[in-house]
């Protein structure tokens, strides 16, 4: 069935618009889609289910599991009033929900993003404590180099320059090689699924 | 005849079997008829009568035929013409009181018993003075009157067939003096005595194949066409236990089968020669055997009788050959019995066999080849001699050795040999007698004792012929003779007899159709000497049981040049070889004669029918009486001594039950096919050595006694009994070699065929005897039935990754002596004192002897003693100790975040999880180490990050630079945007990424908006999707953008100046959906599904059926590469432009798809969208005032933020510059110190 859909798709792709294959290529993404949205809405009933579960067997770890069914329970709630539209005065046409996704997920996201840099800086400031190479030097140097090079100095145009041409050559084309590899996976791992070869659908 | 004046010493007085010289064949014989001596066995009166000679070896006229016919071996020596022995000059020597050399007649047809050939390759020494049968056959030539032959007794069937009765008496040599000559010619098809031999006038054992079967006369052996023709009789039918008689008229029958080709069984392996060399003498028909052992004395060849001689011979055979050969005759191994059932796999022998090689015959064995056919045992009368030697591997005949014998010693040469032309390899023998030109040379015939060399020529032939006596002359036999014409061939002719169960040992061996192509028989002359072969033979202690046979015919094989591995001989390797060469006479038994033999010295003494001091000259007393019922138990209370000597022997290998009621062998299985014969003695029987040897298998793991045991073993001993003789027998394996438990006296013995079964009655009887009266002696060195489980002699067949091997066992003793320490010390490991346990004081079990003790089920922690643990050496304590030191850093901070992992799981821990038990004890915490660059750097950073927020003093950034490049193609492509327009924004980046990528989005969101263009917020990830208003509600009250876009609006109306369309699942499916377009049946286009419903499920009013029309410009906001690459993949080639708006990290991703079918450009990071707020919404964004509140002045905050990022980045740069020169600074100071 994954091969005929594959196939399907394959050749509906290569046909011409409002083709019939193209039309039957259309009907399988649909479907596709249509699967992949049921498939989101099992996916957080299992997840309600397994926290579920947890607490109720008082699993280790259960705490979590309450916090995140308390959670899951109130954003559907809100958007439930949200939907409702029964939020009255100042609130009146707010979407509390959203409020709250900004206010909690975004900012927690957020805050963990920006520990990021201060975990990169520590990083390369340690780099060379075990041991110095060249390759070391050479990873420090360009670091600084595209971080000085990003601020706009008047007086550092030319590590500004020397930032642009770095992203643009050497760090572009060291992309385009991941992104060629990347497409040669894809098309092998097409390949495979058509053949039969791999199936991990199965698993 | 007158045999006396032909004898040179006519005044020795004649031998016994002298009076059957002149003895005439049978008339009966012929094709049907019964041999001579299975006449004699029958009871018929032999031919009495001296000095007659039979007609058909009398006159030269009458073609007498010699008792060897042409494939057929030589008969032993003692076949030669008794009457002739008298005064031959090897009976001068045995009158001087030494013991007279085997005779190479005997030698060839021993050969021929064991399927060998005689191989001359080693240089011969001289003949023998008493042992050449050359001499003698030339004494035939001569007119020698024929001894009378001795009077077979009617009771010795089987001695009778070993040549003692009726087949010498026919094949006596004639004593027609020089005259005999002439049916040497004739017999060689030139004279008419050919067609005058009658059949009756040839010997039984000639007329037919009872000769033929020989397989030792290969006919490819070289010299085979010097040979006479008679020997080339062909074997025919061997399954006829009478040899059949000649046919044709015009040749003696017997010769007729000549023409034959020869056998094309290839000579066995030469070795064996010496070994098989046969005896002169034989037991004698008339008298027992064990007298006859017993008079084996040597005594003057003149007043010796027959037995008497023979027994000089045999002890001359044992002091020449001295080897371990002798060992095998305690039993017979397995292929002894397996020789009719894979003939094939015995090599053939190219090459002539090599004296003094492989020798696998017992001595006991010899003579058995003259026993009657049908008293020998089945699988005896079954054997197929021909194909196979029986003797089992052989050595391979050396090819360097000389085919050709080497000229003896003149003075070794008989007289009438002197001179004789075959000392010349090419001499014509045959020619010589009036025979035809050999046309195919049998197998080696060793000659080279003959004195081949010395002189050759008719001339001197005649002159030896003259100076010969004329009882040497009288020998009738030209085959004999022709066979001297093939000098270093050895001749297997036997003179007469041979056994019917000899003839059917070679039923299909191909005869030799010519006299010249018979080999000659092993002459043997390579033997030592008399002088050198010394007289003072003796029998080791432990062969004592075989001395009488020794002293009949038993030729004592010489040792072995090289044994096989396997070959079963060296289970007897304790026995030293000079225990062989023990005299034939039985000697007093020592204290090293092993218990059973003289038990069995007892037994015979005790025997009404045996004399043990007859044959082995020890009373009966001097031995342990056995009664019957314990014959398998230690029979004898031995000294450590006396098992020394068994040590070499299993306790299988004399495991032999001489009790006559009960078969003493026992049975492994009831079907084997070598069962024991119905007869109860058969205690030495081939059956019972097969079981014993043969088809016994050693256990590998000590089993439980075998069901097989011998019937008249003595009852199983107790449980208890069978612990102690197990103990007991640990113990004795310790340092005690190994006694043969169970064995009797005379289980030690080999199997005998059942030719013996006189004597095994007679040592059966006298156990028998025994019995009842003597008293039971048990030994507790080792319980018999352990001693057969675990037979120590037999290999042992061990089993390992599906291959099976044989591998011989040792004794302990036999052991070097690290290996027995080692073997002591693994059996004291291995085998625990066996203390009773002591009785229990207390519980209900008190007072009770040997009751298990209380165990102790519950057992303390603390009680645990720490047991062995690893021995730590103080190298590698110290090595511990430096990677514990070099993993102290790792640890640091593993605690570190374990202490943030427990504080964390502290706070929502409850109280069960706190309760419960911690089975693994705390690792101890280490404290955790200040990390001042860690604090350094984070506060450093943090610093300049906040501080711009706080105060404008640190804004030493420029303004943001302006849009260039793909950055300006974002600007330019928003700018193509129409009031209306439906810019899709993908929204594929969740809150991770919203705070670089949220200031972007306002920027191009903003400027989309006040372009008038309609953004639609579409998102394959869903919190994407929910971000997405949350970007945009900000947007929408923003009063100079309203005031912008003059549209007289208060606020953006969502689902009207705005969609967020929600989540569009499928990812990269989902997004190739938007490129299809979709239509109802009347061509109407129909809302594209994706735009069909709101965040919320509200359905919109979008009339979008097709992105590539209604849509203006797709905006992908892309905060991982696999969103922006989707985008740009699935939508490539769409007509609708695409600008990527992603983070700074994702700005190399986002380069390689600026490309005209994908992205027309990008805005990365936040540094991007300042610069594009900065160039394209300055207008539209609201001024920044300060807070109401607030007296200090604080800068705009998104002036901060960018001045904040600037001086964040370079403080970042400033950090990494540092840590890299002080960690260079290090790096160099290490490396200095170093």
């Amino acid at each position: 069935m994954v091969i005929s859909a594959g196939l399907v798709t394959v050749v509906g792709l290569l046909s011409d618009e409002g083709s019939a294959p193209a039309l039957l290529m259309t009907f399988t993404i649909q479907m596709i889609a249509v699967v992949a949205a049921i498939a989101v809405l099992i996916g957080v009933l299992n997840l309600a289910a397994v926290h579920l579960g947890r607490f109720a067997h008082a699993e280790h770890g259960w705490p979590y599991s309450v916090v995140m069914l308390f959670v899951m329970v109130a954003v559907i709630v809100l958007s439930i009033l949200d939907r409702a539209e029964i939020w009255s005065g100042e609130l009146e046409g707010e979407q509390i929900s959203l409020r709250a996704f900004e206010a909690v997920q975004v900012s927690l996201e957020s805050a963990l993003a920006a520990l990021l840099a201060f975990f990169l800086v520590f990083a390369a400031y340690r780099l060379m404590r075990r041991r110095v190479t060249v390759w070391s030097l050479v990873f420090s140097v360009t670091l600084i180099v595209v971080l000085v090079g990003w601020i706009p100095f008047e007086e550092l145009d030319v590590l500004a320059d020397v930032r642009d041409w770095l992203v643009r050559v050497p760090v572009s084309a060291g992309m385009r090689g991941l992104l060629i590899g990347v497409g040669l996976g894809t098309v092998m791992v097409g390949i495979r699924v058509l053949l039969g070869q791999d199936r991990s659908y199965k698993s | 005849m007158s045999d006396q004046p032909n004898f040179p010493n006519d005044d020795r007085p004649p031998a016994p079997w002298e009076q059957y010289a002149g003895q005439e064949p049978p008339e009966s014989a012929g094709p049907d008829a019964a041999p001579p001596w299975e006449q004699f066995a029958a009871g018929d009166a032999p031919p009495s009568g001296a000095q007659q000679t039979p007609d058909w070896a009398s006159p030269p006229e009458s073609a007498p035929e010699l008792p060897a016919p042409s494939s057929a071996p030589m008969p032993p020596s003692d076949e030669i013409p008794r009457g002739l022995t008298g005064d031959l000059p090897w009976m001068d020597y045995d009158q001087a009181g030494q013991p007279g050399q085997p005779s190479e007649m005997d030698d060839f047809l021993f050969n021929f018993e064991n399927d060998e050939v005689p191989a001359p390759q080693e240089p011969v020494p001289p003949p023998a003075p008493g042992g050449g049968v050359i001499r003698r056959l030339k004494r035939d030539d001569q007119p020698t009157p024929p001894a009378p032959p001795p009077e077979p007794p009617a009771d010795e069937e089987w001695m009778r067939a070993f040549g003692e009765t009726a087949e010498y008496d026919q094949v006596h040599l004639s004593d027609s003096g020089a005259d005999d000559l002439d049916w040497l010619r004739a017999e060689a098809g030139l004279g008419e005595p050919q067609a005058s031999a009658p059949d009756e006038e040839q010997p039984p054992w000639l007329a037919d194949d009872a000769l033929g079967d020989l397989p030792l006369l290969g006919a490819d052996q070289p010299g085979e066409e010097a040979l006479p023709d008679w020997l080339n009789v062909e074997p025919e039918d061997t399954g006829q236990p009478a040899p059949s008689a000649p046919e044709d008229e015009a040749l003696p029958d017997w010769l007729l089968q000549a023409d034959e080709p020869p056998a094309p069984e290839p000579p066995a392996p030469g070795g064996v020669i010496r070994r098989l060399r046969p005896r002169d003498e034989e037991p004698p028909a008339s008298m027992d055997f064990e007298t006859w052992a017993a008079q084996a004395e040597p005594e003057e060849t003149g007043s010796l009788s027959y037995e008497e001689w023979e027994q000089q011979q045999a002890d001359l055979e044992r002091e020449e050959q001295k080897t371990d050969a002798d060992r095998m005759l305690e039993e017979v191994p397995d292929w002894f019995r397996q020789l009719d059932q894979a003939p094939e796999e015995q090599p053939p022998a190219e090459a002539p066999a090599a004296p003094g090689g492989a020798e696998f015959i017992p001595d006991w064995y010899l003579g058995l080849e003259e026993q009657n056919v049908e008293e020998a045992p089945d699988w005896f009368q079954n054997l197929d001699l021909s194909q196979r030697s029986i003797t089992g591997p052989l050595e391979e005949p050396a090819a360097e050795t000389p085919a050709g014998p080497e000229p003896p010693a003149q003075e070794d040469l008989p007289d009438w040999l002197k001179g004789i032309p075959g000392a010349e390899a090419d001499a014509d023998w045959a020619a010589a007698f009036g025979a035809p030109p050999a046309t195919e040379t049998p197998a080696e015939v060793d000659l080279s004792g003959l004195g081949w060399g010395a002189e050759t020529g008719e001339a001197a032939w005649d002159a030896s012929l003259d100076a010969l006596p004329d009882e040497e002359l009288m020998l009738p036999d030209t085959g004999l003779l022709a066979s001297l014409e093939a000098p270093g061939e050895e001749e297997p002719a036997a003179p007469g007899e041979v056994p019917d169960w000899l003839q059917a040992a070679a039923p299909e061996q191909p005869m030799i159709a010519r006299p010249e192509d018979i080999p000659f028989p092993d002459l043997d002359l390579d033997q030592e000497p008399l002088e050198e072969a010394g007289t003072d033979l003796e029998v080791p202690g432990e062969l004592a049981w075989m001395a009488g046979y020794a002293a009949t015919d038993i030729p004592v094989p010489t040792p072995p040049a090289e044994e096989e591995p396997e070959d079963f001989v060296e289970r007897f390797e304790p026995l030293e070889p000079e225990d062989f060469a023990q005299p034939a006479i039985p000697a007093p038994l020592d204290e090293d004669a092993p218990a059973w033999l003289r038990e069995m010295a007892a037994d015979v003494g005790t025997s009404p029918d045996l004399d043990v001091k007859d044959l082995f000259g020890q009373e009966p007393g001097d031995v342990e009486p056995v009664p019957a019922s314990e014959e398998r138990e230690p029979s004898y209370v031995a000294s450590e001594e006396e098992l020394d000597w068994l040590t070499g022997l299993s306790s299988e290998d004399l495991i032999i039950n001489p009790e006559p009621p009960a078969p003493a062998v026992p049975e492994p299985e009831p079907e084997a096919p070598h069962a024991a014969p119905a007869e109860d003695e058969f205690s030495f029987d081939s059956a019972a050595i097969d079981d014993l040897l043969g088809l016994y298998t050693p256990p590998e793991i000590a089993p439980e006694p075998e069901p097989e045991m011998p019937p008249a073993e003595a009852a199983p001993p107790a449980a208890e009994q069978e612990v102690e003789d197990m103990s007991g027998w640990f113990e004795e394996i310790t340092g005690v070699p190994m006694e043969p438990e169970g064995a009797p006296p005379g289980e030690g013995v080999p199997s005998q065929p059942a030719d013996f079964e006189d004597l095994e009655q007679a040592f059966a009887a006298g156990r028998a005897a025994e019995a009842d009266e003597a008293p039971l002696v048990q030994s507790t060195d080792q319980p018999e039935w352990l001693g057969e489980m675990r037979p120590s002699g037999l290999p042992v067949n061990v089993r390992a990754g599906g291959a099976e091997t044989s591998v011989p066992q040792k004794q302990v003793i036999e052991l070097p002596e690290r290996v027995q320490a080692f073997h002591h010390l693994v059996e004291s490991e291995l085998i625990p004192p066996l203390a009773p346990p002591p009785a229990p004081a207390s519980g209900p079990l008190a007072g009770i002897a040997g009751a298990l003790p209380l165990i102790e089920l519950a057992v303390l922690p603390e009680a645990i003693a720490p047991t062995q643990g690893p021995v730590i050496t103080p190298e590698q304590q110290r090595r511990a100790d430096r990677l514990q030191a070099l993993l102290g850093l790792t640890e640091v901070e593993e605690d570190e975040a374990i202490v943030v992992e427990d504080a964390a799981f502290g706070v929502l821990a409850t109280d069960e999880e706190a309760a419960e038990p911690v089975e693994v004890a705390k690792r101890p915490r280490r404290r955790v180490r200040f990390k001042a660059d860690r604090l350094f750097v984070t506060l450093l950073l943090l610093v300049g990050l906040i501080v711009p927020f706080a105060t404008d003093a640190v804004h030493f950034a420029d303004e943001p630079p302006a849009l260039s490049g793909d950055q300006r193609a974002v600007a330019e492509t928003i700018n193509e945007l129409q009031p209306g327009d439906y810019v899709l924004f993908a929204f594929e980046y969740g809150p991770t990424s919203a705070g670089e990528l949220d200031a972007l989005t306002e920027a191009v969101l903003r400027d989309v908006l006040v372009r008038g263009a309609i953004p639609l917020a579409l998102s394959t990830n869903p919190a994407g999707a929910l971000h997405a208003r949350g970007v945009i509600e900000p947007l929408t009250g923003a009063e100079r953008l309203l005031n912008v876009r003059a549209q007289g609006e208060s606020s953006l109306v969502f689902g009207e100046d705005y969609y967020v369309l929600g989540y569009l699942p499928g990812d990269a499916i989902g997004v190739r959906m938007l490129r299809n377009s979709y239509q109802d049946e009347d061509g109407v286009p129909q809302l594209h599904p994706a735009f069909n419903s709101d965040l919320y499920g509200d359905e919109t009013d979008l009339v979008i059926n097709i992105i590539e029309d209604d849509v203006a410009l797709i905006a992908v906001i892309g905060g991982e590469s696999e969103s922006v690459r989707t985008w740009a993949e699935q939508l490539n080639g769409l007509d609708v432009p695409k600008i990527a708006l992603v983070t700074a990290a994702l700005e190399p991703l986002a380069i390689p798809y600026v490309e005209a079918e994908a992205y027309a450009g990008y805005l990365a990071g936040y540094r991007d969208a300042a610069s594009y707020n900065a160039s394209r919404n300055a207008n539209t964004r609201e001024p920044y005032t300060v807070p109401d509140g607030i007296e200090f002045d604080v800068p705009n905050p998104e002036t901060a933020r960018w001045h904040s990022g600037a001086l964040g980045a370079a403080i970042a740069a400033g950090l990494i510059a540092l840590g890299m020169v002080i960690n260079l600074f290090r790096g160099l100071v290490r490396r200095g110190r170093r």
